[in-house]
Order: C-alpha cells, then sequence, then structure tokens
C-alpha cells in the first residue's frame, strides 16, 4: 500500500496535485480517469498497470466501497407527499403578504425587505419596480424583461432597482444604460420623493432592430 | 427572436412540453424555466406556482435520498422553495434554474442532516426484529451510516459527491453550481469518494458488503 502524498488539499489514498494543475495519483493516473472509470462501472483494474499498481487498486478498492454505499441512498424512493405543492405555495403567498407590509418606524432599519417606506405611505417594491420598468420603457431601443426593486442592502434610506433589459443592438450600451439610469431615478424621484437610487442593469439579449 | 416575459403563453405544459409539437427537449424545459423564473422574479404567483409544480417531484425524490426521512425532505422543499422565491430576484441566470433548485434542495439538506433535531422521524425508530423486516432494517442502518459520513466530508467533496452521485446532475451542471471547472468537480469527486470509503470502512468495518468482500482480497 503506497504512503500518501503531502498534498494540498490533504492527500486521500495517494492522491497528488501536478505542476501542471491536474491532480493525479502519486503513481501518474489522472483521478478523472478514475472517476470516468467508476463511472462505467468498471471498478477492477483495468490494464495491466492498475492490476499491479498499489495506489490504483486502493483507489479503485475504495470507489467500489463509495459506490456501494452510495446506492444504497440512491433505492431511497418515495411517492411525493399529497398536497406538498399547495402547501409550498400556502407558505409563499403567507410570505408575500408578510413582507408586503412594514411599519413606518421600522422602514430604515430592515434591509433586504421588498418595501420602501415614504411620509407615512407604504410602497411595496413591485410599485417601484413598476414605475421603474415604465420609465425605462420610455428609452428608445428597450424592452424590460424583468425588474425588482428593494432597499439596497447594508445603505438605509436607497433604493436599489434591478432591471434586466432587451435591448436594440444599434445603440452603443454605455450611452444606453445612461439613459435608462437617468430615466429610471428621476422617474423613482418624482414618484416618492427625493431618493438615492442605484439602478443594476443586466442586458438579457440583443433584439434585431428593425 | 427573444420573447418578453408577458408574451409566454400562459398554457405551457408543466411537463416541459413544447406548445408546437413535438417531443420536449432539455432545451425546452430550460428555456421555459428561464421565462417562468423571470415572471416569477416580478412577482408573478402563477409563474412561480408552475416552477414549483414543475420541479417538485424531482426535488423532493433528491431531497428524500440525502435525508432519508420523507418528513425531512417534505420541510427541505418546502424551506426550499421559500428561498427560491425570495431569492429570484437576483437570480442571475449564471446556471440553469434546474440545476440552480438542486443546489438550494441539496444546501438545506444537508444543513437538517448536520442539525441536531428535536424529534426522531418515524423511520429511525427501531422496528421490532422478526425474520421479514431484519434485513430492512440492517440497511436503514447502513444507509445512516452513510448519510452520516457524507455529512462529514469537507464542504467541497461533499457537494460534489451529493450533486452529482445523490442528484444526478452531468459534470457539467456540477461544475456551474459549484462555479468550478469540470476537472475540479471530478478532482472534489473523487476525493470525496475515496474518505467516505476510508470513513465507512474505519467506523464501521466489515458494514459494507463490498468493502468487506475487497478488503479481504488484497493485502
Amino acid at each position: 500500500m503506497p504512503e500518501p502524498r503531502e498534498t494540498s488539499p490533504p492527500a486521500v489514498n495517494g492522491a497528488g496535485r501536478t505542476s501542471a494543475g491536474g491532480d493525479t495519483l502519486t503513481c501518474g493516473v489522472p483521478l478523472a480517469a478514475l472517476v470516468d472509470q467508476a463511472d462505467a462501472g468498471r471498478l477492477e483494474p483495468a490494464d495491466a498497470h492498475q492490476a499491479t499498481c498499489p495506489s490504483c487498486r486502493k483507489a479503485l478498492r475504495a470507489a467500489a466501497t463509495a459506490d456501494q454505499a452510495i446506492s444504497l441512498l440512491r433505492a431511497t424512493t418515495g411517492p411525493v407527499p399529497a398536497g406538498l405543492v399547495d402547501r409550498v405555495m400556502g407558505r409563499v403567498r403567507q410570505t408575500a403578504a408578510d413582507t408586503g407590509v412594514i411599519e413606518l418606524s421600522a422602514a430604515d432599519h430592515r434591509a433586504g425587505r421588498p418595501l420602501r417606506v415614504i411620509g407615512g405611505i407604504r410602497v411595496r417594491h413591485q410599485v417601484v419596480a413598476d414605475i421603474a420598468r415604465a420609465a425605462a420603457s420610455t428609452r428608445r431601443g428597450v424592452t424590460v424583461a424583468r425588474a425588482a426593486a428593494q432597499p439596497r442592502p447594508g445603505s438605509p434610506g436607497k433604493l436599489e432597482i434591478t432591471l434586466g433589459l432587451l435591448v436594440d443592438g444599434r445603440t452603443p450600451l454605455p450611452e444606453l444604460a445612461r439613459r435608462v439610469r437617468q430615466a429610471v431615478g428621476a422617474a423613482v424621484r418624482r414618484a416618492l420623493g427625493p431618493t438615492e437610487v442605484h439602478v443594476e442593469l443586466t442586458v438579457l439579449d440583443l433584439l434585431d432592430g428593425d | 427572436m427573444v420573447l418578453a416575459p408577458h408574451q409566454v403563453s400562459p398554457l405551457v405544459d408543466p411537463s416541459g412540453a413544447a406548445s408546437a409539437g413535438g417531443a420536449p427537449t432539455a432545451s425546452d424545459g430550460r428555456e421555459v424555466d428561464g421565462w417562468l423564473a423571470g415572471a416569477a422574479a416580478q412577482g408573478d404567483e402563477g409563474a412561480f406556482e408552475q416552477l414549483v409544480r414543475r420541479h417538485t417531484p424531482a426535488l423532493y425524490a433528491g431531497a428524500l435520498r440525502v435525508t432519508g426521512s420523507p418528513d425531512m425532505a417534505q420541510d427541505v422543499v418546502q424551506e426550499a422553495w421559500l428561498s427560491v422565491w425570495l431569492g429570484l430576484p437576483g437570480f442571475r441566470g449564471h446556471s440553469a434554474v434546474r440545476t440552480w433548485l438542486v443546489r438550494i434542495v441539496t444546501t438545506k439538506a444537508l444543513n437538517s442532516l448536520r442539525r441536531p433535531h428535536r424529534t426522531v422521524p418515524l423511520e429511525a425508530v427501531p422496528e421490532p426484529v422478526t425474520a421479514g423486516t431484519e434485513r430492512e432494517a440492517e440497511l436503514r442502518e447502513r444507509a445512516a451510516a452513510v448519510r452520516a459520513a457524507i455529512a462529514q466530508l469537507p464542504v467541497r467533496q461533499r457537494e460534489a459527491v451529493v450533486l452529482r452521485d445523490l442528484q444526478g446532475l452531468s459534470y457539467d451542471e456540477v461544475a456551474s453550481a459549484l462555479g468550478c471547472s469540470v476537472a475540479s468537480v471530478k478532482s472534489a469527486l473523487f476525493r470525496g469518494r475515496q474518505t467516505l470509503a476510508v470513513e465507512l470502512e474505519q467506523h464501521r468495518p466489515g458494514d459494507m458488503p463490498g468493502a468487506h468482500r475487497q478488503q479481504g482480497s488484497h493485502p
């Protein structure tokens, strides 16, 4: 049985790391090759080297042990409990309702809640997202695929608006992004009052210009 | 041609079949998932429910394989979907929706294994040993030992073993879920399987039938 070679991370059954970055056993056989061999169900020595190499033999023995152990778990099956989807949706709807309203005094101290409280009016994040969506959509060549708004994590009083855009590829993206941010920021401040707005943009795809 | 979420047919087949006819393909499913997730991220509960209906059977099966307990698996799936609902606005689509879901369920299932339980799952209560159930009880005990050993693996090895060997993700999917290369996944998987075997052999000598038989044939 070979002595495991000291490597980082710690060697397992003589596994080491080559200078090229590929992981191998101490005998030089790549770990990936042994994984592929095990996945193919060939858990016995497959050639003359493996038949005589202590590292390979030990690795294959361990692979066989692991395979049998894991097969026990793979055999664990059972029917999906009746009503599970309804229970999931019930919890989701309850959560959506619970996070739909927060108290005015706690507004700036509950980062992560999908709400923004302005002057005693409770505003759902979806409303802010809709304002942002409408504003961004006024920019030529921009279609808003998704929009979300939430208090900016770690920055009380600031809003983070996230937009996923489909854009006309003929307009340079930096210019397009500037126009969208400007429109969104103005619309949100017009609706909610002075507010620091951070607009995160993701271009999901380019649309044909026609 | 790119469709906006509102242009997606509300009559999407939950099985993932393309509405235009023909056999559904993996890419059909991924595309539908992507649009459903996009709409759900905007608060569309109907789209989210479709996602839940499409994926809950597979996610529950995976959670059951990891936890071994129907009750725990059910809790895991519910908690996972809640996390998905809350996390959807931040989902960037770096991996497929299905891969993302499987990883969330896997993480929660593994956490549930490592968490002390206030109650004992019914199936963990030893049953009276009879001729007919002795073998089943032995298998349950072995499976519990395997789960305990998996739960103790180093985190990257544990994730690789569970995502690949229990959840059945492809190497590309595991790599995407873990944010690393396929080669790294295979290395972690190799080490995880080896560590698992060593743990099982050290703590339960002779318990795994294959290990016992093969150990005897080698010096």
